[in-house]
């Protein structure tokens, strides 16, 4: 009963953190297309942005998966929204997060996405992810580049309780990101809040800022002395407020410089934002329309990629995740065609054609938005390319069969080009049960935020920026998936 | 029911807890320490039926032959696995010496863990249940305890929030309208302490919130004195600023701290700004300190004991925030000042004052609003809006506030805690008392309303609660009766395995059975039939509520069955015989329960083994003063967490 044995500290987490990835600090404020080595003026050519979009609950196990494999493949049925980013998509086959395998159905896999650990069973009291998100980990390292080190977004609220199904707070399913492995990274989910903080909250005069400022560096003195005079538990409370506190610091600094207005004034990512902003407006303030809304969250989710999208495009910051849904989400999806009921419960389809049916269409669906927000990226130019040429998107969840809360093959794919470093147009089939931390330690390289190991990782994902690679062959992957079912 | 055992299936447990935990990046070490930390809660809240504290001998007939059967080949003998030696304890006196061992050896049985896969077959399920639930009615039994638990700073809520602006200010605009939603912890209560955080967007939304809140007061509320006369400014400023510091910290001051804060004045002072404006500035800081937005209990590195009693001042908080969910007012800090508060005949008369004032509305709202799940109920019902038009928000926001006046009332009114089950009264307006078909309810306002129909009075025939615990366009027995057990009763199903036949959408009658026959058919398979046997005859008792919690006597033009029979033999028909049955047969169960979610709303955390004598006082107090409410907020409130504050052990100090 005593505390003796405590958690591993926030601090002791950073150490940890930085003893493993070995680097000065220096370094990995590189720009991340230094860190590949490009020719030139290195701090000319646009950043590499890292986007993570979640959707709960799986997909249709049978009609996820292209046929084919290497630069000769066909779409599957639930891809098909992504054929025209064929070329910029790649499709990763039989990746897996190993700390997932054991656990509930839902809360294990999904707050664990990104950090590749077991989570903790609680009910509240000692929640613990076990590790940093991977978007965290790279906005610890450059998120101090931009006004924002990262932007979390979703659409639905947070779920709270117990789930006492299986004994963990719901907490958990809300969250995909950590910044550290007790602390998880509230998410906007109101669109008009997001916007406003994103590109109106600017502290209008600089008096207003001198005295934010003012104010931050008082109530971190408060902090530090109250630090002193409180046990283990409480300092930890009190480093995350500081480190909050920093934050926002950052930020103002941020908002004050010149660098923020270039990307700003640019003509037209203004005319955008405006037009986002009169979108916002319309949204925000039409509550007639609220009853019509909840029945198709279309919108909602457009606006919220959309503020994804420019939040990118002006560099207010590098890093975003966006959560389609909490797990166990049992939104209604019967504004589709096709679709009468539930998320969660369809995606419980007991191999009944005719779920497994609405259940494809659900998930279709989510192809479809990210798919448009691809469009968007295409269509922006930056540098020699577009934003999407200097962006990886990675989109997927952390379940395969929702019937089966089957943790292997998990449906991913990665969007984009990465400023060159990635050779899109694939679909790359691995060994079983390949790590996905392999993936982010191949993505958090890319963002420049480097490590030799990540969770589970084995080493980077092979063959992701080699055109010539071509993964094993596609026979063999409907061979082992036949015995997965069996 | 309550001592009916869970008979699950192999895979259906397999599909709940799936593999051993793999120790990961993390490391064996932190493995053994987190599972310190988490396994009570996980006896709170796991797949046991938790069933009252059991005393005897559990321990010989399912512990010592499991034991000797599965584990002590590895876990005893000379070299024990992990150092962990099962053969040491020889009875129930020993193990009680060790707790934090046998939580872990529950924690391998429920989670079958051990013995590790791949080795010969554990104990099956039905040994594996039995076995931890005798040891931790063993741990139950530990008499004595002095471990008043963890208590972290908690970051106010949303509600504190503006509860405390509003009392500090005299502003009430909803400023946390735009933070983000709090989650819910241990308890299921969003004030739980460590899952309450400070992101750096909510830090933007304090900073601007301060700066917008000051702007809306009224300066008199925040300016206790202005220069003039024999006062300075700096003097005036020095006043100011210290009377709000320490209303807004609820505790004294020190000069080193209204020094700092001094600072911000004289930087708005010296560029200009009015005495007012300047003032201001040092306010917002205030309003943006850990020591404003924390509760703050301070470590006392110089006591010897493993807990100390906390100060008045901080006694002060935790009754005004448990209470109130607001700062304490004038008569709490002056008796916190003179020492007094902590005596407990002035304890108890302040309690009394306190539930009198309609702050203590605050606490039906949070407290019954989470517990019920009805004050999310606009989130959570999923009516289907095409074939109930009916369910308007304003018919939706008067179902929650008929159980919110309701227990409410049960508090403020000192009435028995056993009306939550069953009562002859109820709160209407003449909305919701028309769509109860009672007459003579006039007028938007609620007022108490007596019934001649007992099958409505107490939660059960809540409109809120009946509308929460339904499909979008049918009833459900099945959700029905497992919020019963699970909120009412606190005995929750495990559940389902994972390939059950889902049942239709709606309750039209098919294939010539009506809805219950066909959820009756389902309960005949074996691997449903266990669970379901508890779940749904509660369920049943009720459907003569629609989804709406409206009477009905017919379903799809046949005659509501209402009978069911409890898998502890009572039989009924209707709501009002099977409330009586709840109230009568069930009555242990929900008052434990009822005692259990209070003192965790309380404590903001979890309720864990070593607060089970706590509970057990509170319980027997509780019968010593016919259940009235008023006794039980005061015994949570005489209770030793609720007094004390664990002491750090050294080693935990910097």
């Amino acid at each position: 009963m005593s505390r003796k044995n405590h958690p591993i500290s926030r601090r002791t987490v950073l150490r940890g953190v930085g003893a493993m990835v070995g680097l000065p600090l220096l370094d990995a404020m590189t720009p991340a297309a230094r860190a590949f080595g490009v020719d030139g003026n290195a701090d000319d050519r646009p950043p590499v942005r890292m986007a993570c979009l979640f959707w709960p609950n799986g997909c249709n196990p049978h009609t996820w998966t292209p046929e084919g494999h290497g630069r000769d493949f066909t779409l599957s049925p639930i891809l098909q929204p992504m054929a025209r980013h064929r070329d910029e998509i790649l499709v990763l086959t039989h990746l897996s997060n190993q700390g997932t395998f054991t656990g509930d159905g839902h809360y294990v896999k999904d707050a664990a996405w990104l950090t590749g650990t077991t989570i903790h069973r609680t009910t509240g009291a000692d929640l613990n992810s076990g590790g940093i998100s991977i978007d965290q980990l790279a906005a610890q390292r450059i998120g101090l580049l931009t006004p924002l080190p990262s932007l979390e977004l979703g659409v639905e609220p947070v779920t709270t309780g117990v789930d006492t199904n299986v004994g963990y707070t719901r907490l958990y399913g809300s969250h995909i990101s950590w910044s550290t492995p007790t602390t998880p990274v509230a998410r906007e989910i109101n669109p008009r809040l997001a916007f406003d903080r994103l590109f109106r909250s600017e502290a209008g005069s600089r008096g207003a800022q001198d005295d934010d400022r003012s104010v931050l560096d008082l109530v971190a003195e408060d902090a530090k002395a109250l630090r002193d005079r409180v046990g283990h538990e409480d300092r930890r409370k009190l480093d995350e407020y500081l480190d909050s506190v920093r934050a926002v610091e950052t930020r103002i600094a941020f908002e004050a410089s010149d660098r923020r207005a270039r990307y700003r004034d640019d003509p037209e990512a203004r005319a955008d934002i405006e037009a986002l902003g009169g979108r916002v407006d319309t949204y925000s303030h039409d509550p007639g329309r609220v009853r019509e809304r909840s029945m198709d969250h279309s919108e909602h989710v457009a606006l919220m990629l959309e503020i994804l999208l420019l939040a990118l495009r002006t560099d207010s910051t590098r890093i975003a995740t966006f959560m389609f849904g909490n797990s166990v989400s049992n939104k209604n999806f019967s504004f589709l065609d096709g679709v009468s009921g539930g998320h969660h419960q369809l995606s419980h389809h007991e191999n009944d054609e005719a779920k497994l049916a609405e259940y494809q269409v659900i998930t279709t669906w989510h192809m479809e938005q990210c798919a448009r927000l691809l469009d968007r990226m295409r269509e922006i130019p930056e540098g020699e390319g577009t934003l999407l040429d200097n962006s990886m998107v990675l989109i997927g969840s952390a379940l395969r069969d929702g019937n089966r809360h089957d943790p292997h093959n998990l449906p991913t794919v990665l969007a984009g080009r990465a400023g060159g470093t990635l050779s899109p147009g694939r679909h790359l089939i691995y060994g079983p049960d390949t790590p996905l931390c392999n993936l982010y330690v191949s993505m958090l390289d890319r963002v420049g935020a480097p490590v030799p190991r990540f969770a589970d990782s084995t080493g980077p994902l092979e063959g992701l920026d080699n055109p010539e690679y071509q993964g094993r062959p596609y026979e063999e992957s409907q061979r082992r998936g036949r015995r997965e079912r069996s | 029911m309550e001592n009916q055992r869970i008979d699950l299936d192999p895979p259906h447990l397999a599909f709940c807890l799936s593999n051993p935990p793999r120790p990961g990046a993390i490391g064996l070490m932190m493995m053994r320490s987190q599972m310190i930390r988490w396994i009570p809660a996980l006896i709170v809240v796991g797949c046991l039926a938790v069933s009252p504290p059991a005393r005897g001998d559990g321990f010989d007939l399912n512990v010592r032959p499991l034991l000797q059967k599965h584990c002590l080949n590895c876990h005893g003998g000379e070299k024990p696995r992990g150092g962990i030696d099962l053969a040491q304890f020889e009875d129930e006196e020993a193990l009680r010496e060790d707790p934090e061992t046998w939580l872990m050896v529950i924690d391998a049985l429920v989670e079958r863990t051990m013995p590790p896969p791949g080795r010969r077959a554990g104990p099956n399920e039905d040994d594996r249940q039995r076995a931890a639930t005798s040891i931790k009615a063993v741990l139950d039994a530990i008499e004595g305890v002095d471990d008043p638990g963890p208590s972290v700073i908690q970051r106010l809520t949303r509600r504190q929030y503006n509860n405390t602006i509003r009392d500090l200010l005299g502003v009430d605009s909803d400023p946390a309208r735009n933070f983000p939603a709090d989650g819910g912890g241990g308890g299921g209560f969003d004030n739980n302490a460590s899952t309450l955080f400070i992101p750096p967007i909510l830090m933007e939304k304090y900073l601007a919130a301060a700066g917008e809140v000051l702007d809306q007061a009224d300066p008199d509320r925040f300016l206790v004195a202005r220069p003039g006369g024999d006062l300075t400014a700096e003097e005036a400023a020095r006043a100011s600023i210290a009377a709000f510091a320490r209303r807004a910290f609820r505790r004294p001051v020190g000069d080193e701290e209204v020094d700092r804060l001094m600072r911000l004045y004289r930087l708005a002072d010296d560029r200009g700004d009015d005495f007012e404006e300047a003032v201001r500035l040092a306010l917002r800081a205030v309003l943006v300190s850990p020591n404003f937005l924390y509760l703050v209990e301070q470590d006392r590195p110089e006591a010897d004991d493993r807990s100390y009693r906390i100060s008045d001042h901080e006694l002060a908080c935790r009754l005004s925030y448990f209470l109130w969910a607001s700062m304490p007012d004038d008569e709490l800090f002056a008796l916190a000042e003179s020492g007094t508060l902590s005596d407990p005949e002035v304890l108890d008369a302040q309690v009394r004052r306190m539930l009198d004032d309609p702050k203590a509305r605050a606490m039906a709202e949070d407290f019954a609003g989470q517990w019920l799940r009805v004050g999310n109920l606009e989130d959570l019902a999923d009516v289907d809006r095409r074939m109930f038009p009916e369910f308007t928000d304003t018919l939706r926001e008067a179902m929650v506030e008929e159980s919110i006046a309701y227990v409410h009332a049960i508090f403020r009114d000192d009435r028995s805690v056993l009306e939550l089950i069953d009562s002859d009264y109820t709160y209407l307006n003449e909305m919701l008392a028309e769509h109860y078909g009672i007459d003579g309810v006039e007028g938007p306002e609620f007022r108490r309303v007596a019934l001649e129909d007992r099958n409505r009075g107490g939660v059960l025939g809540m409109a809120s609660v009946l509308t929460l615990t339904s499909y979008p366009r049918r009833t459900s027995p099945v959700l029905r009766g497992k919020w019963v057990l699970e909120e009412l009763l606190s005995t929750p199903p495990p559940p389902p395995p994972p390939m059950v036949r889902a049942l239709p959408a709606d309750d039209r009658i098919r294939d010539g059975l009506t809805f219950r026959q066909r959820l009756e058919q389902h309960r005949e398979d074996p691997n449903c039939a266990s669970c379901h046997a508890r779940l749904d005859p509660l369920g049943f008792g009720l459907e003569n509520f629609d989804v709406l919690g409206r009477w009905r006597e017919e379903i799809s033009e046949e005659p509501v069955d209402a009978s069911g029979i409890l898998t502890t033999g009572e039989e009924f028909t209707g709501p009002a015989a099977l409330k009586a049955i709840l109230a009568e047969t069930k009555r242990d169960l929900f008052v434990r329960n009822l005692s259990e979610r209070m003192l965790s709303y309380a404590l903001c955390r979890g309720v864990e083994y070593y607060d089970t004598p706590a509970v057990n006082r509170v319980i027997e107090d509780l019968e010593a003063e016919d259940y009235r409410g008023a006794a039980l907020i005061a015994a949570v409130v005489r209770s030793f967490p609720f007094q004390h504050r664990r002491n750090e052990t050294p080693e935990d100090r910097p």
